[in-house]
């Protein structure tokens, strides 16, 4: 065995990439873009949200070409919307206008609207069903004739439940009017830190999922974190809306499925709570003490990321630190970006032939010098 | 119906009919295309509930294209990449604006479109609502 950098390789590479190529293609049933879309729906959206592009044609290709990794999946996402230009920046949306298909509040048991469970495994046994190895036939039964349904819910039939925390003095109330600071893009400037909060949501909605995940479960255990109230967890779809060009006019030009997470820390349990730190609704402990929300929004079906992200937004606001490191913002969006933590830990697998090479060579001196003092 | 009414009953039509329904309209209506067809990136943003302060969420790919005839304008966004959705309903838009003998017909489509998009919805929305949740008290 030889230390010593080399070149060449240039045939085993290239057959290589044919090799993964060939896995992607050759089979007796190749998986078609359709049924990643039709069947592997949350995976397609744990893609598209770490990718921080929703496009169904392209995050299936993504999963595909993959194999089925989502962080690989999401890298190829990011590389390609780098070809793409940028047309401009839609008005913002917000979950009041959302057309709801699941909503749950684990705070309160009736919330103006109701309770829609949607399609949800929350309820499930974990148990495999063997009858999935054949095609069983469609088990849920049709709408009907289309014509004669009812209208679909209105937004306004599921208002926000921190509303009603705001209509018993619970919260402090909402600002009048969106603010009009512009929002930091992540996707165009480097951070820096410290950053702003518009800044932390855009990184933590691009936030890898287990990632998160494992961050909010330590900050639940006690590392920095919180255990509080779910108020709104909701599923549904948020219109896109432009300022059309002709007109001046919003348009709403479609529509992007979100899981959205409310989720109040405070009350009397917890002071240091408070909304990115700014003194003219700081929280009040005491006579009057007050809930927060801290928010969660990810791309498509997603609730383990949507209810992480609450958690580390809630921690991430927290005025008064414990030191944690999950209330440290450099620490939080540098470790959950899924591309920047693959490509740094498995770039060790490259050759690192020269950096090696020059450690065993100063390995091998101080062992000659160690032994040249030893023998006097 | 105004024109972002318009546009947004457009934009989730069929591609396929309302690329066919332009094709008829052009057989009779000049137009110069002045912006695209082109695929592109939206910046998404989203207002935060509380203190209602905006981000960036997530980018979702558009088609965008704008034509003109004589001093009649058409313009259309739509999600996704089909720059021929997008430059279709960009003809039917101008030509709406430039009183087309072919309104009656846009008008139609327009109408069906929003018709199909509702009913969509409603048979999303009756898959779910069974699960709408009915608390019993045990006393």
């Amino acid at each position: 065995m030889g230390y010593s950098s080399v070149r060449g390789g240039m045939d085993a590479i290239e057959h290589a990439e044919a090799l993964i190529a060939a896995q992607v293609t050759d089979s007796d049933h190749p998986v078609a873009l359709p049924q990643v879309t039709d069947h592997v729906e949350l995976l397609l959206d744990q893609v598209m949200g770490e990718g921080g592009v929703y496009d169904l044609d392209l995050g299936a290709l993504a999963v595909k070409q993959a194999e089925g990794d989502p962080i690989e999946a999401g890298f190829l996402l990011r590389a390609y919307r780098t070809t793409l230009p940028r047309v401009g920046y839609s008005f913002p949306s917000s979950g009041r206008q959302m057309r709801i298909l699941r909503r749950v509040s684990s705070a309160f048991r009736d919330i103006p609207g109701g309770q829609v469970l949607g399609r949800t495994r929350d309820y499930t046994q974990r148990l495999l069903d063997f009858a999935l190895r054949d095609t069983p036939p469609k088990t849920l039964a049709p709408a009907g004739d289309l014509d004669a349904l009812p209208s679909g819910a209105a937004p306004e039939e599921f208002p926000l439940v921190i509303d009603t925390l705001r209509a018993d003095g619970l919260m402090h109330e909402a600002p009048r009017r969106t603010s009009d600071d512009e929002p930091f893009d992540v996707t165009r400037e480097p951070l820096r830190f410290p950053s702003t909060r518009a800044a932390r949501l855009q990184v933590l909605a691009r936030g890898e999922t287990g990632a998160m995940l494992s961050l909010a479960y330590a900050g639940m255990r006690g590392y920095g974190g919180a255990h509080g109230y779910i108020a709104e967890l909701r599923y549904g779809d948020l219109p896109v809306q432009i300022s059309h060009p002709i007109t001046g006019g919003p348009v709403r030009i479609g529509w992007v499925p979100v899981t959205e997470c409310y989720q109040v820390v405070g009350g009397d349990e917890g002071a240091q709570h408070t909304h990115d730190g700014t003194e003219d609704h700081e929280h009040v402990q005491g006579e009057n003490p007050e809930y927060v929300v801290s928010y969660g929004i990810v791309v498509g079906r997603n609730e383990r990321k949507a209810i992480s992200m609450s958690i580390l937004d809630g921690s991430l606001k927290k005025t008064t630190k414990s030191g944690a490191a999950i209330e440290d913002e450099e620490y939080v969006m540098y470790h959950i970006d899924s591309i920047e933590a693959m490509g740094f830990v498995e770039h060790l697998k490259l050759p690192h032939y020269v950096d090696f090479v020059a450690s065993v060579h100063r390995t091998s001196k101080v062992r000659e010098l160690v032994a040249a003092a030893r023998r006097g | 119906m105004n024109r972002e009414q318009r546009l947004e009953a457009m934009a989730a039509a069929d591609a396929a009919a309302i690329v066919a329904l332009a094709d008829d309209v052009l057989e009779t209506f000049a137009v110069e295309v002045t912006r695209g067809p082109t695929v592109g990136l939206l910046m998404v943003r989203v207002e935060e509930p509380a203190d209602r302060l905006p981000f960036n969420f997530t980018e979702v790919t558009v088609a965008e294209a704008e034509v003109a005839a004589g001093e009649h304008r058409g313009y259309a966004m739509v999600m996704g990449k089909s720059m021929e959705h997008a430059l279709a309903a960009a003809v039917l838009d101008a030509a709406l604006a430039a009183e087309h003998p072919l309104c009656g017909r846009i008008d139609a489509f327009i109408d069906g479109a929003i018709a199909s998009d509702e009913r969509r919805w409603a048979a999303r929305w009756a898959e779910v609502a069974p699960t709408r949740v009915q608390f019993e008290d045990v006393t």
